[in-house]
Order: structure tokens, then C-alpha cells, then sequence
């Protein structure tokens, strides 16, 4: 494809440029803890937790905290690698379990949101900067940018007392309790739709911006002189070009699931990764927080990596400005 | 017989409204094209000789305003349906655009740059295809096209991405060429490339319409000669013959300012085209300048040339 | 032709009415005591309904909204302001040192700049902020933290655009010291990329805020717009519809970002969309 030697050696200096972050983070979520003002234990473990004198002695120990900072953080990257997140003492069970039961509910209905987000945005924010000059066009960029500078939880609310509290349409909690395929599908369609309207609001936006600078740009006109219809200059040349960045947006979009989720899940009580830190936060419950951070931070990278990689396969252009 | 001319452009004006400015960029140009005949339009930067390119494709935007007639090959181009306007372009008139780099699309390589339209107006049938596009590479100077054709237009250098426009507007086997100064910012080495392709397209027997504000080459590839000034033409006639004897002061300066005959300037600087004075748009840097330079003035025919002067009244 | 002046009619409408929001703000922060008709702190009957006397009725505390909103005002704009301000200043900097004296420098400051981009901000915020419990000025600080990548990218990208301009290399030839000609050349120049800049990293500062005070992690003796939000959501308020306690600062919220956008909007051309991020 369009990948050069320059390209592949700027996807190498970012991968190192990743690493480098994640080790920062681990870092900084292995220090953080141990550094802050007050007792190490607690600290490590959460506030709020009872624990007995002898407990607090074998969690010293398990932590290692007499031993010095540098064998603690070795041990530490051991347990990692071993995927052991640590253990939450609030809803007593390790951290990675309750990871990955929560998580999934997440992706899978953030997964949908972004797709749709997809699907409506994309299109109309295409035709809107193409025949920017349109009343519809005006119309619709207003309200995109209307929609993205409310912040997502404020729209979430709105939503929860128009559509839950005021209407009555939707259920208020209750997420788990039947595994009924309607009963879930009703609780979801509120949290699905107000982050297809973020998700697609921004494409939108993202979109027509794109069109709209390849637009003015000197190729479109010389195609345009050699006989090609609009359409087909549409379709065949500024499409594909105007799509790069919102590709390697939506990507990284995969990497903010999780963060994208903790609002939702609080305003519409979902049962997800969100909520899961939402509870971690208010019982100061460090295990999960710090073990979330993580996992978010490698998705993250794990995105942008694939973000990069896009990037170069898509557009040649990419790595020569550095 | 004498043949109809292949472009017949007359009194052609263009006219572009920005925030409440009306910029005269062209005014009152007439030209005919003969077959087979290069044409030269000359003149300073920004003196309106690429929009009257542009214009002939009806490639202006909608902001302009036109008058004045187009004909190609007697057909009015701007009576035209977009359809039947979209099967002259390319085909039949191709313009070779100014800054190459821009001018290609950057996510594909050369070999589609010439593919896509050439697939457009079906020129040759798909088996040839390859090897015509490869055949148009070599003539314009590529000496590897196999290579040539897989490279995107970031991985080329200036040079290379011009012969590429050149050979994708050549491709697609054009009766009239319009060359929008093909050799701005090049070094002398590629100008005398680019003055071989352009050389070998006239061999073909093609039309040439070059735009540039180098004189020597129009002095080497054109038989006719336009000169332009603010938007007009100030003279006209055979390359030859304004060369050896310029008759308006506009073209004697731009002579005298050419390296070899002394490099020196003409005084002043263009007029504003959006308060343009009354009468000749030269007289203020004119040396000859007098109280009948005010009044508008057409173009005068003397013994088979055009000048715009009141000296040859 | 008609339709183009229109248009610029229009488009300068909306720039005079969102100077005239944000000046309005800011008129209610200097001075509260002026406009709010009781002090943040006295207590009324909780959860009444709006009338004459309590514009916007009062909260569960019973305090009189309206008053607590004007007092918000102060919070909330101090809060984008500083983190926004904070974040530009080093994103400036850093842009300008990396920009203009490239080499090694550049290298550091650049891969500096990439790791901070990685880094997740509202999780690392949230983690931060649920360990540290930070008053008013830790919030400022971290918020400014996490924002001042993108501005440090572009202004580092207009710099190295400049630095080779002519008359940057002639002032260099001319003996000027390169602090003089960052200031007085470069400066001017890269000032319509960080007018935009700065209303979004306000904006964004002030979307965090909101977002951290809804998630109960921020200053709690402070009254912001973003807490009073927070507070009806745990307070009741949502349940009972009392649209006249969070939709206000709600609105006060958007209006602001919406106006300090279009305020970053003054430099754009068409074509050159900046602020959509």
C-alpha cells in the first residue's frame, strides 16, 4: 500500500513513544499510592476497609512494603504480567474478574453506539460540507456543534428527565435483573442513543471540516478539468481522502470506551466498567481505580497503535513532516 | 480553404465580486486558435492569463461572472450541458495546471492519476491500457515507467510530479493543450525538459496554448504571439515579428528586462484590479504617456498585428 | 452577492453575542454581591419552587439558586481560565523553544509531548483527583497538565514554519537576540493558532471540572456550575424535575463553551475548520 521505508520508521518511533508512556503510567500508578501523604495500606487497599491488626501484617508483606521501592516494583510488573490486577477489598474479589465481567456489557454497547455513530454521521456530514452552502447544511453544523459542546453527561441527564423520570418510558434501574432479551434492549436504547448522537454529531462535524479543506485544494479542480463528473469527484477522490482523519479519529474512539462509558453508566444505572469505577471512586476503592487505569491506559495505546498503523497504510504522506 | 480555427474566444471578460471589491481580471480578450498552431500568451504575474485558461473550461467558480463568447470547434462551451462540457474536458481541451504537486491527488500513485480519467472518456480499450499509460510516461521523460507509475506523487520530486501532470493530461490524447506556465519555479534543466514535451506534442500536430511569462519560451514554441496586460491584450500578432520589433511600450519594457538585453525594470507596479484607471491601464508606467492615453482605446490593426497604443493611431 | 453580506451579518451577530455572554459572566464573577439578590449562604425552606422572591426556587439545603448560580460563575470561569491559561503558557513555550531552536531539544520536548498525549486524561484526572481530594488550585494545575500537548504541536509547527521566514532570518543576520525575535516576530504570528487554542483548552477545562464534580471529585466546599449540577443529581433534584435547579448552570455551562468557541472561531477562514475537535 502506501507504506514507505520513512513510514515504517516513524510507526517505530512512536511504538517507542508508546512504551515509553506505559511505562510512565505504571510508574506513576505504582508510585502514587506508595507516595501520598498517610498510611501505605490504606492507601493500597481503600478507605473504609476494616482490617485486623494480623490482616494489615500479611498485606504488608504480600505488598512487600519493607522491602525496598525498586524489588517492590519488579514484583509488581511480575503480577502484571501474570495479569493480577490485585485484589478489591470492597467487593472482595480480584480485580481482573471484575474487570472482565463488567467490561463487557460496556463494549458491547458502546461497540453499537459507535457504529451508529458511524452510520449517521458520517454520510450527512460528507453531503453537508460538499453543498456547504445549503440552508441544511447550516442548519445541521449548528447543531453538531450544539451537541458536542455540551458536555455528554449534561445531555445524558437532560434525556434521563425528559425520557425516564418525566415520560416514563424507560425503565430507571433494574439492568440485571432478567436476562430477558426486551428488558435489556429497553434499557439500552436511551444510554445507545444519546452516545450515537455524541458519536455521530462529531463525525459529522469531523467530516464536513475534511470535505470542506479538500475541497479548496488544487487537485479536485484538475480532476474536474479533465472531464470528470462532480459526483464521481465526490466519490472517487475527496471520499477517500476526507475519510483518513475521521478513520484514524474513530479508532482512537475504541481506546476511550471505557472512559466514554463512566458517565453513561452513571446517569442511566448501567451495570458496566463505568459503574464499576464510579463505585471505586466513591469508596475510594484504590485496587479497582488503579487496575481500570491500567487496563484504559492499555487500550489506549493499543488504539493508537492501530490509529498509526492506519494512518500510514491510508495516506502516504504520513511520517514526512517529522 | 482555410480551415475553421479550433478555439475562437471572443471579447471575453471575467469578472469576480469578493466582499463588495469588483476585481476586472479580464477584460475584452479575443483570440482564435488555429490547428496545429502554438499560441503564447504573455505577460507579469497576476496579469489574468491563468484565469482566461481557466475560463475556457468554465472551470471559474461560481462567483465569477463571464461574458463573451467560447466556441471550440464552433460549439458555444458555455451553452453546453454539464454532460456534453464533461465529455469535451480532458478530451478534447486539457489544461496542464501550474504547481504539480497540488495539482495531483497525494493517495494515488501515478498510475492512477492517469488511469481514472483515461477509463472516464474510454479513450483505448482495457487491454491497452497499461501499455498506452506506460508508453505516455516514457514520452514525457520518465526512464523507468514501471517504477515510475507505482510512485505516489509525496515520493516524487518537483520535476517528476510535472512530467506526471503533463502525462496524464497527454494520455488522454487532447486536440487543443492549454499549458498553464509549465515552467514556474523550474531550474533550466527541467525547463528544456518540459520544452521537449511540449516540442514533441507539437509534432503530433497538436494545438498548444501556452500561458507563461517566460519569453524565450515562447519565443522557441510559438508561432503567434499574445501580449497581456492588466487584464488586457496589449498586442498581438506573429512571435517573430513583435520580438525583432515590439510596438507597445508595455512589450518594448518587458523586452529590455530580460537579462540579455539589460535587465532593466519597468518603473512602477500593476494597477489595482479593483480601481483600474480610465483609458490605458499603462499609462501610468508609460514613457510615452500623454493627455490622449486617458481615453479608452481598442485594439488597432496595423499591417496584419494588434496593438493597443494611441502612438499608432 | 446579497446573500454573502448576510451571511457575515449574521456570523457577526453571533461574535457580539458571545463577547456579550462572556462579559457577562465575567461581570457576574468579579462581582456577585452586586447581582445576587441573597448570599450564597443563607438558608431558606429547601426544595421550593420558583417565585418572585427565589427566581430560580432553592435547593435541598435551601439555598436560593439564582444566588448560588451567580456565585458559580466566579468558580467556573477561574477554573477554565487558570487551567486554560496554565496550559497554554507551557504548551506555548514549549512550542516556541522546540520550534525555533530544533535539534536535540526538539527531540525531548517532542517525545515529552507525545507521552503526555497518551496518557488517558479523564481516567489519569480521576485517579489523580481520587487519591490527592485537591483543593481549587491542585484541580487547576492537573487540568492544565493534561491540555497543553495539542497547543505545544501547533505552535511548535508555525514556529519552524517561521523560523525560516525572511524577515526572522534577517532579523537573526541583524544581531537580534532570539528571545527578542521570538517575542516580537514570532509571537504576533502564531497568535490566531492560539486564540482558538485557548478557548478550547478553557472549554475543555471547563467540560472537566463539570465532569469531576459530577463524579463527586472535586473541591466539595466550592460552589461551581458543574456542582450544582452534581448536587441535584445526588441530591434529589433529577427525581423531582426541578429543571429550575441543574438546567440553569447547565445552560450556563454551554452557553459560555459555545460563546468562548465562537470567540475562537474570529480567525477562521472557510475550509479551515480549527475548532472541531
Amino acid at each position: 500500500m502506501g507504506a514507505s521505508f520513512l513510514s515504517f520508521h516513524y510507526l517505530i518511533r512512536k511504538i517507542f513513544r508508546y512504551l515509553f508512556s506505559f511505562v510512565i503510567i505504571l510508574l506513576v500508578v505504582f508510585l502514587l499510592p506508595r507516595m501520598m501523604p498517610g498510611d501505605p495500606i490504606a492507601n493500597l487497599v481503600g478507605e473504609d476497609v476494616y482490617l485486623s491488626p494480623q490482616k494489615i501484617l500479611e498485606l504488608r508483606s504480600a505488598f512487600g512494603l519493607d522491602s525496598p521501592l525498586h524489588e517492590q516494583f519488579f514484583v509488581y510488573c511480575m503480577k502484571l504480567y501474570q495479569l493480577d490486577l490485585g485484589y478489591s477489598f470492597h467487593m472482595h474479589a480480584p480485580v481482573s474478574s471484575l474487570l472482565i465481567d463488567r467490561a463487557a456489557w460496556t463494549l458491547l454497547y458502546i461497540g453499537i453506539a459507535i457504529v451508529c455513530g458511524i452510520i449517521i454521521g458520517v454520510g450527512p456530514g460528507e453531503k453537508a460540507g460538499w453543498e456547504s452552502e445549503k440552508w441544511w447544511a447550516h442548519f445541521l453544523s449548528a447543531g453538531a456543534v450544539l451537541i458536542s459542546s455540551t458536555p455528554p453527561y449534561l445531555l445524558s441527564l437532560i434525556v434521563l428527565v425528559i425520557f425516564v423520570y418525566h415520560f416514563g418510558w424507560f425503565p430507571l434501574k433494574g439492568f440485571y435483573d432478567t436476562f430477558d432479551i426486551t428488558s435489556i434492549i429497553h434499557h439500552l436504547v436511551l444510554p445507545i442513543s444519546v452516545l450515537t448522537v455524541f458519536y455521530a454529531s462529531r463525525n459529522f462535524l469531523i467530516m464536513r471540516g475534511a470535505v470542506l479543506s479538500e475541497k479548496c485544494q488544487l487537485y479536485p479542480q484538475f480532476v474536474r478539468s479533465l472531464g470528470i463528473p462532480e459526483k464521481d469527484i465526490l466519490s472517487g477522490h475527496i471520499r477517500k481522502n476526507a475519510i483518513i482523519p475521521l478513520i484514524t479519529l474513530i479508532a482512537l474512539d475504541f481506546g476511550f470506551l471505557f472512559s466514554g462509558a463512566l458517565f453513561i453508566e452513571i446517569v442511566f444505572s448501567l451495570n458496566g466498567m463505568g459503574s464499576l469505577i464510579y463505585d471505586a471512586i466513591l469508596s475510594r476503592d484504590y485496587p479497582v481505580l488503579t487496575g481500570s487505569f491500567l487496563v484504559i491506559s492499555v487500550f489506549v495505546i493499543m488504539a493508537n497503535i492501530l490509529s498509526d498503523i492506519l494512518c500510514i497504510v491510508l495516506d502516504p504522506r504520513t511520517g514526512r513532516n517529522e | 480553404m482555410k480551415k475553421n480555427p479550433l478555439l475562437q474566444v471572443s471579447d471575453l471578460s471575467v469578472t469576480f465580486q469578493t466582499n463588495g471589491d469588483t476585481i476586472r481580471a479580464v477584460t475584452g480578450f479575443s483570440c482564435q486558435l488555429d490547428y496545429g498552431i502554438c499560441t503564447a500568451i504573455i505577460g507579469e504575474s497576476g496579469c489574468g492569463k491563468s484565469v482566461i485558461a481557466h475560463a475556457i473550461l468554465r472551470l471559474l467558480p461560481e462567483t465569477a461572472l463571464v461574458t463573451g463568447s467560447v466556441q471550440f470547434k464552433g460549439k458555444d462551451l458555455y451553452s453546453l450541458s454539464l454532460e456534453e462540457l464533461n465529455a469535451i474536458r480532458g478530451r478534447q481541451i486539457g489544461i496542464i495546471f501550474q504547481s504539480p504537486d497540488r495539482a495531483l491527488n497525494p493517495t494515488y500513485r501515478i498510475y492512477r492519476q492517469i488511469d481514472v480519467p483515461l477509463r472516464n472518456h474510454q479513450v483505448v480499450p482495457e487491454k491497452k491500457r497499461k501499455d498506452h499509460i506506460l508508453t505516455t510516461l516514457r514520452n514525457v521523460g520518465f526512464s523507468h515507467p514501471n517504477e515510475a507509475a507505482r510512485l505516489f506523487p509525496c515520493h516524487c520530486s518537483g520535476g517528476m510530479n510535472q512530467r506526471a501532470v503533463t502525462a496524464v493530461v497527454l494520455s488522454l490524447l487532447p486536440d487543443l493543450i492549454i499549458a498553464d506556465e509549465p515552467t514556474k519555479g523550474l531550474d533550466s534543466l527541467r525547463v528544456s525538459d518540459v520544452k521537449s514535451s511540449l516540442l514533441k506534442v507539437k509534432d503530433e500536430g497538436r494545438t498548444l496554448l501556452l500561458v507563461t511569462h517566460d519569453i524565450c519560451l515562447a519565443q522557441d514554441l510559438s508561432e503567434e504571439l499574445l501580449v497581456m496586460y492588466a487584464g488586457e491584450i496589449v498586442e498581438s500578432g506573429k512571435t517573430q515579428d513583435i520580438l525583432q520589433s515590439p510596438m507597445h511600450p508595455y512589450t518594448r519594457g518587458l523586452l529590455k528586462s530580460l537579462p540579455e538585453n539589460g535587465f532593466i525594470r519597468i518603473p512602477g507596479s500593476a494597477p489595482s484590479y479593483a480601481n483600474m484607471p480610465s483609458g490605458c491601464r499603462f499609462q501610468d508606467r508609460c514613457a510615452y504617456a500623454s493627455e490622449r492615453c486617458n481615453n479608452n482605446l481598442e485594439l488597432l490593426n496595423k499591417n496584419g498585428r494588434m496593438v493597443r497604443c494611441h502612438l499608432f493611431c | 452577492m446579497k446573500r454573502g453580506r448576510c451571511k457575515r451579518t449574521l456570523q457577526d451577530i453571533s461574535l457580539y453575542l458571545c463577547i456579550g455572554v462572556i462579559t457577562l459572566f465575567f461581570i457576574l464573577a468579579i462581582i456577585p454581591e452586586v447581582f445576587a439578590p441573597f448570599p450564597e449562604n443563607k438558608r431558606f425552606i429547601p426544595y421550593m419552587d420558583p417565585d418572585t422572591v427565589h427566581f430560580l426556587g432553592t435547593d435541598d439545603m435551601g439555598y436560593d439558586i439564582f444566588s448560588l448560580l451567580i456565585y458559580a460563575a466566579r468558580i467556573s470561569l477561574l477554573i477554565g481560565f487558570c487551567a486554560g491559561g496554565f496550559s497554554i503558557f507551557i504548551g506555548t513555550a514549549t512550542g516556541l523553544v522546540s520550534g525555533y531552536f530544533r535539534g536535540w531539544i526538539d527531540d525531548l520536548l517532542m517525545a515529552l509531548t507525545d507521552i503526555v498525549l497518551i496518557i488517558p486524561k479523564i481516567p489519569a484526572i480521576i485517579l489523580i483527583s481520587a487519591f490527592l481530594r485537591p483543593s481549587i488550585w491542585i484541580l487547576i494545575l492537573i487540568l492544565g497538565f493534561f491540555s497543553w500537548e495539542t497547543t505545544a504541536r501547533v505552535v511548535r509547527a508555525r514556529t519552524l514554519q517561521m523560523s525560516t521566514s525572511g524577515h526572522v532570518l534577517s532579523a537573526r543576520s541583524l544581531g537580534f537576540s532570539s528571545y527578542q525575535i521570538l517575542i516580537s516576530d514570532i509571537v504576533p504570528v502564531i497568535f490566531p493558532v492560539l486564540l482558538p487554542k485557548f478557548m478550547l483548552t478553557i472549554t475543555g477545562a471547563m467540560i472537566s471540572e463539570a465532569s469531576l464534580s459530577f463524579l463527586g471529585l472535586s473541591d466539595p466546599t466550592m460552589n461551581s456550575w458543574g456542582r450544582m449540577i452534581s448536587d441535584a443529581f445526588t441530591h434529589g433534584g433529577f427525581i423531582r424535575e426541578m429543571w429550575w435547579w441543574f438546567l440553569p448552570p447547565a445552560i450556563c455551562i454551554s452557553g459560555a463553551i459555545i460563546s468562548f468557541i465562537r470567540i475562537g472561531m474570529v480567525y477562521e477562514k472557510p475550509g479551515q475548520e480549527t475548532m472541531v475537535e
